[in-house]
């Protein structure tokens, strides 16, 4: 089992912030997300700080079959059942998140 | 080990709103009013709440470290999203038939809403294609240009 960590002082440490960068679009979807979503987002940071894999994650990636002009896959992980993020990886290693949401949002948005 | 207190009570709800669709069914010739129409769209809203709660309840409790991550526990949330969605049928058809007459049930809004919303988290539990739509591949772009540009920033 985890250490226990409230959320209420959860801060995320400097390994998670070095790491992670996010877009302004993502900011803006979340800073629309309901209070108690973004808090338990900011739980789940910490999880994945300490493990990207971790079964509540649920994390898989997302395949990217065009010639675009990266050609990147992303990485889906799961927020709770209802809310999803998604990140790349750049050449830099710092993973760029950019898109948050529920997944009625995400089929909207990529028309599925 | 018994199941979360939370658990039983989403079921519970789900069990509730699927018991009045059996209800209503087989008469619901007779009881096509807006009114018990808005009462049952309102059980199925309230049901789905509380497995949006538990949801988010096991999630932070793992998050926290308060408890063990549990694959059969995500089962049964699955599972009971699925079941909400089985009497969905017959919410569409006795919505359908308010709306030809001409009275719209004032939660029908939020109802389309659940249901959209438990259709697309089942989906994304069934979805085995994984690929990224051409919109995804245009935000990603924008998004590696953007941290390139050094206009992303740390987590908020």
């Amino acid at each position: 089992m985890r250490p226990s960590r409230s959320i209420a002082v959860a801060k995320l440490p400097n390994s998670f912030r070095q790491a992670n960068q996010t877009t302004p679009a993502f900011r803006e979807m979340y800073s629309k997300l309901p209070k108690s979503t973004r808090e338990l987002c900011r739980s789940k940071c910490l999880v994945f700080n300490e493990d990207p894999g971790h079964r509540s994650l649920r994390s898989h990636d997302l395949k990217d079959n065009s010639k675009g002009s990266h050609s990147k896959d992303s990485v889906s992980i799961s927020v709770t059942m209802r809310y999803r993020a998604i990140y790349v990886v750049d050449e830099d290693g710092i993973n760029v998140w950019y898109w948050i949401g529920t997944h009625d949002d995400y089929d909207t948005f990529t028309g599925t | 080990m018994s199941e979360p207190l939370a658990i039983q009570a989403a079921a519970h709800n789900v069990e509730f709103y699927e018991q009045h669709a059996q209800k209503f069914i087989p008469d619901h010739q007779k009881a096509m009013d807006c009114f018990d129409c808005q009462a049952f769209l309102q059980l199925g809203i309230d049901a789905f709440r509380w497995l949006i709660n538990t949801d988010e309840l096991i999630n932070k409790a793992v998050a926290e470290g308060i408890t063990e991550y549990d694959a059969e526990l995500e089962s049964k949330l699955d599972r009971l999203f699925r079941r909400w969605l089985v009497p969905c049928e017959f919410a569409n058809d006795w919505i359908d038939l308010q709306l030809q007459r001409g009275h719209q049930p004032d939660n029908l809004k939020r109802f389309r809403k659940c249901q959209a919303e438990a259709t697309a988290i089942v989906k994304s539990i069934d979805n085995t294609t994984r690929q990224m739509s051409d919109s995804l591949i245009e935000l990603r772009d924008e998004a590696i240009e953007k941290h390139r540009r050094g206009e992303t920033a740390e987590f908020i």
